[in-house]
């Protein structure tokens, strides 16, 4: 057990703690960030560090490429506007960034293409910022047409992660209305366009398709379209709320910060096309263009807290190990795994080779656990046996990662407290046939008594009458009389012998009238003065037995050891227990050695589930304290 | 044991109209006819507990006029202060030993038919040496003694007198002492009287009570 601590206990232990430090780090300082990230999103993974390291390396220099394309396409800009260039250049690396890290997952690939391609086109929006003499061909156009691809994308990714695809159908016809909705219009407002009616930026001699060129039908139609344009982009609230309600345990906490990116991207993007339009000041677009690359800045920073939120889970299962040492029943144990994971309806099924079925914390015994779409993770010893099984919320499949640690940390807990179940039952067990045992001796003594006084009683008792009337037709002082006198005596030896003999094997006034009468009767044979009190109501009959024995031996003890004449003796009862304490002020020095009396009182006393404490120094009394469990 | 105490009792003068084999059988009896005095074991079928102790209660509490006498293997305080409890005088516990000596047995049988109290000397006997081994008796003189003795025995002041070959008087006088020293309750009526000495001699002695 404790080799396979040393050896299993901390799986992830030492590789974790050198990845947190870059993650602090990466919160601190955007440079330091999406090295961080990659770290952390590869461990996450389990992907053997090779690699892990080769992926890492063509991440960052696509990224690296993804940054110099974007500092070059800014350029124009950032001599102009530090901030909004600034900004946009953070908004294209990491989408792209972070597209690519999604990428490395097999399930996320297709997220992970959108976000890059969301980066692209946000940098393709921003192409009619460049100077005309870079505006070659249909970059312009492109740009136009292509401006808010990006939002739709974005969207795309944060309506799919972390499922591999969109789940709803609803899902599906939202985005490719929105995606309609951006592209299709523009292009026909395109054929009705010059370049330089679209934008200030968009240059005159650039290749335009301009096959009806009509400004005031422009003009119209692009207000239209603008106004379909929030009125399409407004709802996008809907699917997402929908998701982050029909989403679980981490998956629900991961997708709150996305969905404020998209809620703002949305707000300021209307706020944007409506200023642009309204001829507002340049000042105030730019403004609005700024906080919507910060808004967009959101959306990696989704996928990264989500990133981080796994991570700060594993950190709390190493602290579910501490904890769990001092959780040894299988409720704290499924307590805190509820609490780690999280998974408020995560439960704990032992497997009981033995009856071949599972048992639950409340000890419903089942085949196999009910709610079979639940996600069933099995637990194992160390020799593979089958220990338990974990039924948690379907949502955690996509965290195994989560999950195994968490398997690895409860599993030892749950080996101890299912070895504490099988030691306690084996106790019980073993008490109860202690307790069985007693109770058919005291049987079979009651039954001794009773064919005592049945039978061999009962013909002395004749044998005395028959003789009390033979003396009584014989004459006084002749020897027949004096034979008869003889023989009652000899007959009234042999009652009493048998007597004392039936008393010894059971008590007929203890199993009559219980406690009190029948130790006042040994009180009195042993002619010592007793104090206190001793209860009257009765109890189960192996208990009264047992106290009754107690209280004669220790009595009958301090009589004839300690040679005391006065002595204490209480028997009181709470619910659950039946407490004889018997004091004396003699010479103390008692001990249980085996074989003497006290030790007799304890085994008693075991045998019945009680116990025995015996205070008795040199000089100074004896008190001598038995507790037994009952009712 | 039924067939011995029968003839043993007819041997002694008294004639037995019935020999029952259980309470039950007993109480059926004496719905149609009431003896002078019944003698009951203790233990008697069908549980062989105490059966004898209620069945004295019962035949005392119909049939007031009753003597009872209840025999019992082992002498129980407990049974005879219960059985002195019993309001109606006329009841008497005895040790099966006292079979030996017939006339013991049916003296006390008299004693019980004709309304008085009779304890088995033995058990006052042990009452006595547990009082006695802690000193409580020790303020008695020795004729004091003996009337308490004959006292917790179910003794009247005449009983007593004959015994001690003293007068009934010189008995009262005793026995005011013996009341006045020990503190106990002085009771003419001769149950109240025994029950008072009987408690006296049981709880001063212990706390088991």
């Amino acid at each position: 057990m404790t080799q396979g601590i040393g050896r299993r206990g901390f799986p992830f232990g030492r590789r974790d703690m050198g990845t947190q430090s870059p993650v602090v780090v990466a919160v601190a300082e955007p440079p330091g960030l999406w090295s961080a990230y990659l770290v952390m999103n590869l461990d996450d993974r389990g992907d053997p560090p090779r690699q892990g390291v080769a992926h890492r390396w063509t991440t960052v220099v696509v990224v690296a490429a993804a940054a110099g394309a974007a500092l070059a396409s800014f350029w124009p800009m950032l001599t102009e506007n530090v901030v909004i260039g600034l900004i946009d250049v953070m908004v294209v690396v990491t989408f792209t960034a972070t597209g690519l890290v999604l990428c490395e997952e097999r399930d996320q690939r297709a997220t992970g293409s959108a976000l890059v391609l969301a980066g692209f086109f946000y940098l393709t929006s921003w192409w009619w910022s460049w100077p005309p003499e870079w505006q070659v061909g249909p970059v312009g156009l492109i740009s136009y047409v292509f401006g808010y691809l990006w939002f739709v994308l974005g969207v795309l990714a944060l309506l799919r992660y972390p499922e591999p695809e969109l789940a709803r159908w609803w899902d599906r016809a939202y985005v490719a209305l929105l995606a309609f909705w951006v592209v299709v219009p523009k292009v026909f407002l395109a054929f009705l366009a010059q370049p330089e009616w679209v934008g200030e930026g968009f240059h005159v001699d650039s290749w335009w398709p301009s096959l009806f060129p009509d400004e005031m039908l422009f003009d119209r139609w692009s207000q239209l379209v603008n106004i379909g344009l929030v009125a399409v982009a407004v709802p996008v609230l809907i699917p997402l709320l929908l998701k982050i309600r029909r989403s679980r345990s981490i998956d629900r906490i991961e997708a709150v910060p996305g969905m404020a990116a998209a809620g703002t991207v949305m707000i300021c993007g209307s706020a944007y096309l409506l200023a642009k339009f309204s001829s507002f000041p340049q000042e105030t677009v730019d403004i609005l263009r700024a906080m919507i690359g910060v808004a967009a800045l959101f959306t990696p920073i989704a996928f990264l807290s989500s990133a981080l939120r796994r991570r700060l889970a594993r950190a709390s299962l190493a602290d579910l190990i501490v904890r769990l040492v001092d959780s040894p029943s299988p409720r704290a144990v499924q307590d805190e795994l509820r609490r780690s994971l999280p998974d408020p309806t995560l439960a704990v099924w032992f497997w009981l080779p033995e009856r071949d079925a599972f048992v639950d914390i409340d000890d419903t015994v089942s085949e196999l656990p009910p709610d079979e779409d639940r996600f069933r993770v099995e637990v194992r010893t160390g020799d593979g046996s089958l220990l338990a099984a974990l039924m948690l919320d379907p949502a955690l499949r996509r965290h195994a990662n989560l999950v195994a640690p968490a398997v690895a940390a409860c599993r030892f807990a749950l080996e101890n407290s299912r070895m504490h179940a099988d030691l306690r039952a084996q106790l019980t067990e073993l008490q109860e046939s202690a307790s069985r045992i007693a109770q058919a001796e005291l049987i079979g003594r009651r039954k001794i008594e009773r064919d005592l006084h049945d039978g061999a009683q009962q013909t002395l008792w004749s044998a005395r009458m028959s003789l009390g009337e033979a003396r009584q037709k014989t004459a006084p002082g002749t020897d027949a009389y004096k034979a008869i006198r003889q023989a009652q005596s000899d007959l009234g030896a042999a009652t009493e012998e048998l007597r004392q003999l039936a008393r010894g094997i059971s008590q007929p006034i203890l199993t009559q009238s219980g406690l009190r009468p029948a130790l006042e009767g040994v009180v009195e044979r042993l002619g010592v003065k007793v104090t206190g009190s001793v209860l009257s109501e009765r109890l189960e009959p192996a208990v009264e037995n047992t106290a009754y024995f107690v209280a004669c031996e220790a009595i009958t003890n301090a009589v004839k050891h300690a040679g005391v004449a006065q002595l204490t003796l209480e028997i009181t009862r709470t619910d659950d227990m039946v407490t004889i304490r018997v004091e004396d002020v003699g010479p103390g020095g008692a001990k249980a050695t085996p074989g003497s009396g006290l030790a007799g009182i304890r085994d008693r006393a075991k045998t019945i589930g009680g116990r025995m404490t015996v205070d008795s120094p040199q000089g100074a009394g004896t008190r001598i304290l038995v507790t037994l469990p009952c009712g | 044991m039924r067939t011995g105490l029968t003839r043993l009792l007819e041997g002694a003068g008294v004639e037995v109209r019935y020999a029952a084999k259980d309470g039950a059988e007993l109480l059926a009896f004496m719905a149609r006819e009431q003896p002078d005095a019944v003698v009951v074991d203790v233990r008697m079928p069908p549980d062989f507990t105490e059966e004898g102790l209620q069945v004295a209660e019962r035949i005392k509490a119909v049939y007031p006029r009753v003597g009872v006498l209840v025999l019992s293997t082992y002498g129980e305080t407990a049974y005879a202060v219960r059985l002195m409890s019993i309001p109606t005088a006329g009841v008497g516990y005895l040790l099966k030993d006292r079979v030996d000596d017939v006339g013991t047995l049916v003296e006390a049988l008299e004693r019980v038919a004709s309304g008085k109290p009779a304890v088995d000397p033995e058990i006052v006997g042990k009452m006595f040496q547990k009082q006695a081994s802690q000193g409580a008796l020790e303020v008695l003189a020795d004729r004091e003694l003996e009337v308490l003795r004959l006292m917790a025995e179910g003794r009247s002041n005449t009983g007593i007198g004959r015994v001690m070959n003293i007068s009934p008087r010189t008995v009262e006088s005793y026995a005011a002492k013996v009341f006045s020293k020990l503190q106990i309750p002085n009771d003419t009526v001769a149950n109240r009287r025994v029950l008072a000495v009987l408690a006296w001699l049981r709880d001063s002695s212990s706390a088991v009570s």
